[in-house]
């Protein structure tokens, strides 16, 4: 798992990018963005393995996101995050296309398992 | 109806008030614990490694605090959705569960510990329907007859019982108690028996004391009339 | 103002009375009701009434009046008849036998006799001459030699040639009429037979018209003198005291009172043979219009049943009616308030719903940094990173103040949710109430502009209520519009009493039909979700308050949502 690349993507600044730090101490290495435009942008310009992305946001939301990635990158896993008492977007998202999702605020040992089976189902 | 109607706007008041006090709590536990943090971090690097140890634990408050403040937070949410419907169909045993947690806090400041054993049945879960708000305000009214009459380090147990074929809710009391006898007229004095019996005749139900143990006994219609 | 508008202007007027408090407000639609309904059924019953009266009336005139008319003219014919037949006997004979032969007692006895035999009631015959003698005479009395010349029958039979007289009391005072016939014969002479007339045919033919106690039938002269007794008038020769018509006339019934203060219904037939009597035929109103009289008062009889019993028909069914509209509406008032109420109960719900889903984020944001804290300690042993766990520690507190302001807002919240009569500024309110929309806003990319007024007048109002009312129209417009459309809150002072809120979205708008209906209870144009009472409760809060709420919207283009709310509310009742 040395050197993944992640994309993480949220608009909530301070979260995602102390997240990505944290993901760079154990090795990863992660890129963020704070919006939907701006991730699908950091896709074309270089592919990830994997994507971690907020289904809250504004602008281009969540699920629209997803469903460009997943029509014009179907092999990329995303995992996507979610509020809490919010299991619906989860389960809306997974039909969408996403591998699994995550309730806020994250535990990182189980964020970093999660991606792990997510390599591993599409390799 | 009108006067049940009130009250259970009153009663949301302070059960969210309640929920909220919480997490004020949970967010100044976080403050200090990062205060402390700072502080020793201020005076300098070799501090740091001096006072690890103090370190570590205010990183561990902090988790559980964020622990507790999701936990907080997912109770008012389910709480919050009750008010959803005043009539709905609701799952006898996770009210009960989920009241017991909302009244946690009360019950520790009276020291008494509340507990909820599901009833051993199989089969489908017990549902009624009937007022959501209102059926945990009577469970609440329960609990605060039982708190006047307690002293500290008693136990409280909510439980579903079938007697006669109808499924009741038993509110029993342990601890260091009098005598039956004046269980009963202790809490029939209480300042909350009548407010009991009011939410009960909302439910178009009945509070009563129990005869056999200490505690009251509360039944309620599978379905109540619009 | 067409007559249609203002009937129906009258009928809601009697019907309608929204405006009034409760207690009141039954009672006058009851009695409006029980009014109308009264003089629907009783003034149609009354002229029907009325017209068949009058008809039945004149009838049974009519019936009555006939009978007695024809009665009365046959009767006449008769006597007519009678000296017609005396008469032209006496003609006869003054035809047939000359002077000589009739001035002949013997011959005049002999005559007599056999007239005596063919005809009834004649009582004597004699001739008299031109100059008023009584030449010869065969009767009872002692006539003969008689100068009837000063006599006024004598003038009268010169000029008419015949005379029938007027009753008289005769020798022996029993009444007679006379009767004279006159023949010119030659020699410029005349021969005058008169001949006396027994009344007791009269009262044979007048008993022959077989009349009942309350009538009574007699002759009169044209001078108002009784010729044949009367019942009921008086006898032979008195006056008779009613006043008659006189003149020339066919038969006619008029209606009189008598003396002695009787309705009598008098038909008179005055004779047109050469005499003054007239027929009379009298007969008391009262036994006459006997069955009239059965008839109205068994018709005003049932009038009066019907009245009575309208009355309390109409007067238990209005009770009943009443009854039901204010069961019905009371069931109507406590089920609004019981959805009022839920309405309530879910807006406060969904609100602390979205503070607890708020809240998520920034204690996320706590979590990682404090995360983050412990991984440099483990993974990176340089404890240079002074700046660096600063720096955490400041996101960390930021953070717990976000999540303070937060539940801070609804402990505020939880905390005013009893019904109080506060001086609200409604900028600082709707600030509020945005508060709690801010992060659908941002997600969204909805423009939010607002063009709060400075210093606008607070108004007396409560809170709760105030808040639920815009959280529903600013949410109603949230869900309008389109992502990155525009909502626009303006609020002004409208006038002296009065304080305005518009709130303005870009979004879908409403069509007529949707817009006529939408403070409409049930109307909801959400498919699933929505009991469709959010705008009905809305409106209802307003109203109450003393206040007004007005939409106006266009298809694609948007709507405007306009609150009026006094500055001094006028709470009805509480809530």
């Amino acid at each position: 798992m040395k050197n993944l690349k992640i994309l993480l993507v949220d608009d909530e600044e301070e979260f995602v990018t102390t997240l990505a730090e944290r993901l760079e101490l154990r090795g990863l290495q992660a890129r963020t963005a704070l919006n939907g435009e701006d991730a699908l942008h950091m896709i074309e310009a270089e592919t990830p393995r994997i994507v971690i992305l907020d289904v809250m946001m504004p602008g281009l939301g969540g699920f629209e996101v997803l469903r460009r990635i997943k029509a014009q990158h179907p092999q990329i896993p995303v995992i996507l995050l979610t509020g809490r008492g919010s299991e619906k977007e989860g389960v809306k998202g997974m039909e969408l296309g996403a591998f699994d999702y995550l309730m806020k605020p994250l535990n990182i040992e189980e964020l970093i398992k999660k991606m792990q089976e997510a390599i591993k189902s599409q390799p | 109806m009108n006067k049940c109607a009130e009250k259970e706007v009153a009663f949301f008041g302070r059960i969210t008030a309640d929920i909220t006090h919480e997490l004020k709590n949970v967010l100044a536990i976080i403050r200090e614990s990062s205060g402390l943090m700072g502080d020793i971090i201020a005076i300098s690097p070799e501090a740091i490694i001096k006072h690890q140890e103090k370190m570590q634990n205010s990183l561990v408050r902090i988790k559980d605090q964020i622990e507790r403040g999701v936990e907080l937070t997912d109770r008012l949410n389910k709480f919050a959705h009750s008010t959803d419907e005043t009539m709905a169909k609701i799952d006898l045993q996770e009210t009960i569960e989920q009241l017991i947690t909302l009244a946690q806090r009360f019950a520790r400041l009276k020291h008494v510990v509340l507990k909820t054993v599901p009833p051993n049945q199989e089969g489908p879960p017990i549902t009624l329907v009937t007022r959501h708000i209102q059926l945990q305000m009577a469970l609440f009214a329960s609990l605060e007859c039982c708190f006047t009459v307690m002293s500290a380090g008693g136990e409280i147990n909510i439980g579903i019982r079938k007697t006669k074929g109808k499924n009741t809710v038993h509110v029993v009391c342990k601890g260091d108690l009098p005598s039956q006898s004046e269980f009963v007229r202790n809490i029939s004095e209480s300042e909350k028996w009548p407010v009991l019996q009011e939410i009960a005749a909302c439910l178009e139900g009945s509070a009563n004391l129990d005869e056999t143990e200490h505690g009251i006994v509360l039944r309620f219609p599978e379905e109540i009339s619009r | 103002m067409s007559s249609k508008n203002l009937w129906t202007r009258l009928i809601k007027g009697l019907l309608h009375n929204s405006d009034d408090d409760t207690a009141n407000r039954y009672r006058i639609l009851r009695r409006n009701i029980f009014i109308l309904m009264i003089l629907i059924t009783i003034i149609p019953l009354t002229i029907m009434a009325v017209i068949y009266q009058h008809e039945y009336q004149s009838s049974i005139k009519k019936e009555i009046v006939i009978p007695l008319q024809t009665l009365t003219n046959k009767t006449k014919h008769t006597f007519e008849l009678f000296f017609e037949e005396r008469l032209s006997v006496i003609r006869f004979i003054a035809a047939s036998y000359s002077f000589e032969e009739l001035s002949d007692q013997k011959n005049l006895n002999r005559i007599f006799e056999a007239l005596m035999d063919e005809y009834c009631c004649l009582v004597d015959l004699g001739l008299i001459n031109k100059k008023g003698i009584q030449l010869s005479y065969s009767g009872p009395y002692e006539f003969l030699g008689k100068n009837y010349s000063k006599q006024s029958w004598f003038q009268e039979v010169i000029v008419k040639g015949n005379y029938i007289s007027d009753v008289f009391m005769g020798y022996r005072q029993f009444p007679h009429v006379a009767i004279a016939v006159l023949r010119r014969i030659e020699g410029g002479r005349y021969l005058i037979l008169r001949s006396t007339i027994d009344t007791s045919k009269f009262d044979d033919i007048i008993a022959s018209m077989e009349l009942d106690q309350e009538s009574d039938a007699f002759l009169i002269n044209r001078d108002g003198i009784i010729q044949t007794s009367s019942r009921f008038y008086g006898k032979v020769l008195d006056k008779y005291p009613v006043p008659f018509p006189r003149g020339n006339y066919g038969p006619i019934v008029v209606e009189e009172t008598d003396p002695q203060n009787r309705k009598m219904l008098i038909a008179y037939a005055p004779l047109t043979t050469r005499s003054d009597y007239i027929m009379v035929l009298a007969k008391q109103r009262s036994a006459l219009l006997k069955p009239w009289y059965t008839l109205r008062s068994k018709m005003l009889f049932a009038f009066a049943i019907s009245v009575v019993t309208i009355i309390l028909v109409v007067f238990k069914l209005t009770d009943t009616v009443v009854k039901r509209v204010k069961d019905a509406d009371e069931k109507r008032e406590l089920t609004y308030r019981e959805f009022q109420h839920t309405h309530k109960l879910s807006s406060i719900g969904r609100l602390a719903a979205g503070v607890a889903h708020e809240i998520n984020n920034p204690m996320a944001i706590i979590n990682e940094k404090a995360g983050l804290m412990k991984d440099l300690v483990a993974y990176d042993n340089q404890f240079q990173k002074k700046e660096k766990f600063l720096g955490l520690i400041d996101s960390i507190l930021k953070s717990v103040e976000r999540c303070s302001a937060i539940t801070h807002r609804l402990l505020g919240f939880a905390r005013r949710m009893e019904v109080q009569l506060v001086e609200l500024d409604l900028n600082e309110l709707i600030q509020e109430t945005l508060s709690f929309l801010d992060k659908e806003a941002l997600y969204r990319n909805i423009e939010l502009i607002l063009h709060l007024t400075d210093n606008l007048p607070r108004i007396s109002s409560d809170r709760g209520q105030m808040q639920q009312v815009f959280l529903n129209i600013i949410n109603n417009a949230f869900a309008a519009v389109e992502d990155e459309g525009r909502i626009t809150i303006t609020s002004w002072e409208e006038d002296s009493d009065t304080v305005g809120v518009s709130i303005q979205d870009n979004g879908i708008g409403m069509s007529e039909e949707i817009l006529k209906s939408i403070f409409d209870p049930f109307f909801s144009t959400k498919q699933e979700n929505g009991t469709g009472l959010g705008l009905a409760i809305t409106y209802g809060i307003a109203k109450k308050m003393g206040g007004d709420i007005k939409v106006k919207s266009k298809q694609g283009e948007g709507t405007i949502f306009t609150v009026y709310l006094p500055k001094k509310a006028k709470i009805g009742s509480g809530e």
